[in-house]
């Protein structure tokens, strides 16, 4: 394994609501409630849950876009929640993102070299306008649209199309890292896997790094070397790809992967079907918070947080049943 | 639902040219030259405006200095087609230069309007906490008196006069466009495009001007058209009640105001004058209403 690209230590981002008749006491949505864990570079770090567990609420987070209520998330080095706007600025450029809804993730109202041209009139202001477009035509070309695209909208493209665009925006800049948030989820099953491709290559090719959100991990399957499992909030389980498919340890991540068809012959896996639905994130399960729907559930549980422990070979996992 | 297959289907059988504009704007502007409803409004806009332009050569007289007192209080006849008032002046003459007055105020006041109503929207729905609490609150204020006795407070305030009246007029449409703009601000500072491009590194004057108020015009332009001819409504109660502009100016409002003690011996006084406020107001109104069905069925296609 490389070097660390990105390190989130006790990342906690709430939204604060307010609550009851008198409005003062305001409650808050524990969307991501402390989780930490290292990205390095090169690699492809899967992020998966359930819709609504804080997966890109973590994503926004560490891109800026929301601020953190607690912890710190230090990339490359710089702990980016203590930067000066100046200097955020210039981080700005090392880490995109790529988002999840085709649609409403280009402003319908700009042009195609407007889009993506957009992060060199804001960065590189002198670069002149025939420059930028010829800047702009490389990005398409590298994302494999035509470039005669140049002057189209967006309601011109179809889904994968339009994808492809907004990551044509995301590599503009030359980042390091990139935050995929759900990018194909919203495709047609057939345009995914080109997508995902092309997703593939671009790493190769640019050297970069990816945090990869999904909400099933067949998404990720392919495509990452380490994954990450979340729920309500917390990362229940951290380990290598390979390794957490064959092994998993949190019943949650057993459920969830009982959930994708076995890909190989011979290998059995235990059933499990969760019961009930997630508790809300206003007011999460005391001890662990997977206790109300966890068929292994123990005394224990419902009083203690388990700690995300290191089992060994960095595997991590929060549970009272797996012993490290 | 059944209007929109219709009009999907049409470019389908056009042959694709290169040289069609792909804009979102474009294309709205396609459909609308489809509208009926729309044009026909266009139509009486595009009138209106040619008599404003060119009132000094089709009007007969001169509105203002050809009075006679002898031909006082005529009715219509081939020498004045629309009547003479009390100081025998002509008064198809003062109509047509009344449009002048009439789409001016509809405009000018709109400036005020947009401008207070954009920027403080905009701020409002953007940067939203105690800046949008205080704006909302004048909002509120503001929308607690009746538009109308508020322009009436507010050229008594500043004195009579035509530049009281763009402003007063502008004045009390501002919270309204002010509203419209915040809600829609505050929709689209949420939107992933908008996200995208803080990503990027963009200011949040950038974000404001280049992302998100290009994507509110189409209610803006509705409402502004609308607001137009309510001005001219409202421009034509106030000269009538003797606050607009001052005699010997012409305007519809005003000639409705002298004409109204003559009413019932030479109501053509009132009906010419008053005839061309409904036609500038169903205009405008008609033109807001296919603009409405063109703009606001939101810019897919
Ligand atoms: N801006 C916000 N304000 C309030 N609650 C939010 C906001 N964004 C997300 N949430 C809540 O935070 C939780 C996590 O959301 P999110 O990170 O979008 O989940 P995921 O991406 O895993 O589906 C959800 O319960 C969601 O309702
Ligand atoms: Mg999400």
């Amino acid at each position: 394994m490389g070097e660390k690209l990105l390190e989130v230590r006790d990342l906690k981002t709430y939204f604060p609501i307010s609550g009851g008749l008198l409005g003062r006491r305001t409650k808050y949505v524990r969307a991501v409630d402390g989780i930490s864990f290292d990205v390095y570079r090169g690699e492809t770090l899967g992020l998966v849950g359930e819709s609504g567990c804080g997966k890109s609420t973590t994503g926004r987070t560490i891109m800026g876009l929301i601020p953190p209520t607690a912890g710190e998330v230090i990339f490359d080095g710089k702990d980016i929640f203590s930067l000066k706007k100046r200097e955020m600025l210039e981080t700005r450029k090392e880490m995109q993102m790529i988002f999840q809804d085709p649609f409403s993730s280009l402003n319908p109202r700009k042009m195609v070299k407007q889009i993506i041209g957009g992060a060199f009139e804001i960065h590189m202001p002198h670069m002149k306008k025939p420059e930028r477009e010829r800047e702009v035509e490389k990005l398409l070309e590298i994302v494999g649209l035509n470039s005669d695209y140049l002057t189209r909208y967006p309601h011109e493209f179809s889904g994968g199309q339009r994808q492809r665009i907004g990551i044509a925006r995301a590599l503009a800049l030359k980042p390091k890292l990139i935050i995929a948030d759900e990018p194909v989820s919203a495709l047609d099953v057939s345009i995914q896997s080109q997508v995902l491709n092309l997703l593939n290559k671009l790493q190769k090719q640019f050297s970069l790094t990816y945090i990869f959100i999904a909400h099933d991990l067949s998404v990720v399957r392919h495509l990452s070397d380490r994954v990450g499992v979340m729920y309500l909030g917390k990362v229940v389980e951290l380990a290598d790809g390979d390794k957490l498919y064959r092994r998993p340890l949190h019943p949650y991540t057993k459920a969830l992967l009982s959930a994708i068809p076995i890909p190989q012959v011979g290998v059995k896996r235990e059933r499990i079907i969760l019961e009930g639905d997630v508790p809300s994130p206003i007011s999460p399960p005391y001890g662990c918070r997977f206790h109300t729907r966890c068929p292994y559930c123990i005394d224990i549980c419902m009083e203690i947080e388990p700690n995300f422990k290191d089992i060994g070979d960095k595997h991590y996992v929060a549970c009272h049943l797996v012993k490290g | 639902m059944y209007k929109s297959e219709m009009i999907k289907k049409i470019p389908q059988r056009q042959p694709k040219k290169k040289s069609r504009s792909n804009s979102p704007w474009m294309i709205a502007l396609r459909r609308l030259f489809r509208d009926k409803t729309a044009m026909m409004g266009l139509y009486i806009i595009v009138f209106l405006i040619l008599i404003s332009v060119f009132a000094p050569i089709i009007s007969p007289y001169d509105p203002i200095e050809d009075f006679n007192l002898s031909d006082a209080f005529q009715g219509p006849s081939m020498k004045y087609w629309f009547g003479t008032d009390w100081m025998g002046r002509d008064i198809l003459s003062r109509v047509l230069y009344g449009s002048r007055i009439s789409l001016t105020i509809g405009l000018a006041s709109r400036i005020v309007t947009l401008s207070l109503g954009i920027t403080l929207g905009a701020l409002a729905g953007y940067f939203r906490g105690r800046v949008d609490m205080v704006i909302m609150r004048i909002v509120e204020i503001m929308d607690a008196f009746p538009n109308f006795l508020f322009a009436i407070a507010i050229s008594v305030a500043i004195g009579r006069g035509l530049y009281t009246v763009f402003f007063a007029l502008g004045f009390v449409g501002w919270s309204g466009m002010c509203r419209l703009i915040r809600g829609q601000v505050m929709a689209y500072r949420e939107s992933e495009f908008v996200e995208a491009s803080r990503s990027l590194g963009a200011s949040n004057l950038r974000i404001i001007f280049k992302e998100i108020l290009p994507n509110c015009m189409a209610p803006v332009i509705i409402s502004t058209t609308m607001g137009i001819s309510n001005a001219i409504m409202a421009e034509a109660g106030l000269s009538f009640l003797g606050l607009g502009a001052q005699p010997p100016t012409p305007t519809w409002g005003s000639m409705m105001n002298f004409g109204r003690q003559y009413i019932w011996t030479e109501p053509h006084m009132v009906i010419f004058p008053g005839l061309a406020i409904v036609l500038t107001v169903y205009g405008f109104n008609l033109f807001g209403d296919g603009l409405r069905d063109v703009l606001d069925p939101r810019m897919k296609d």
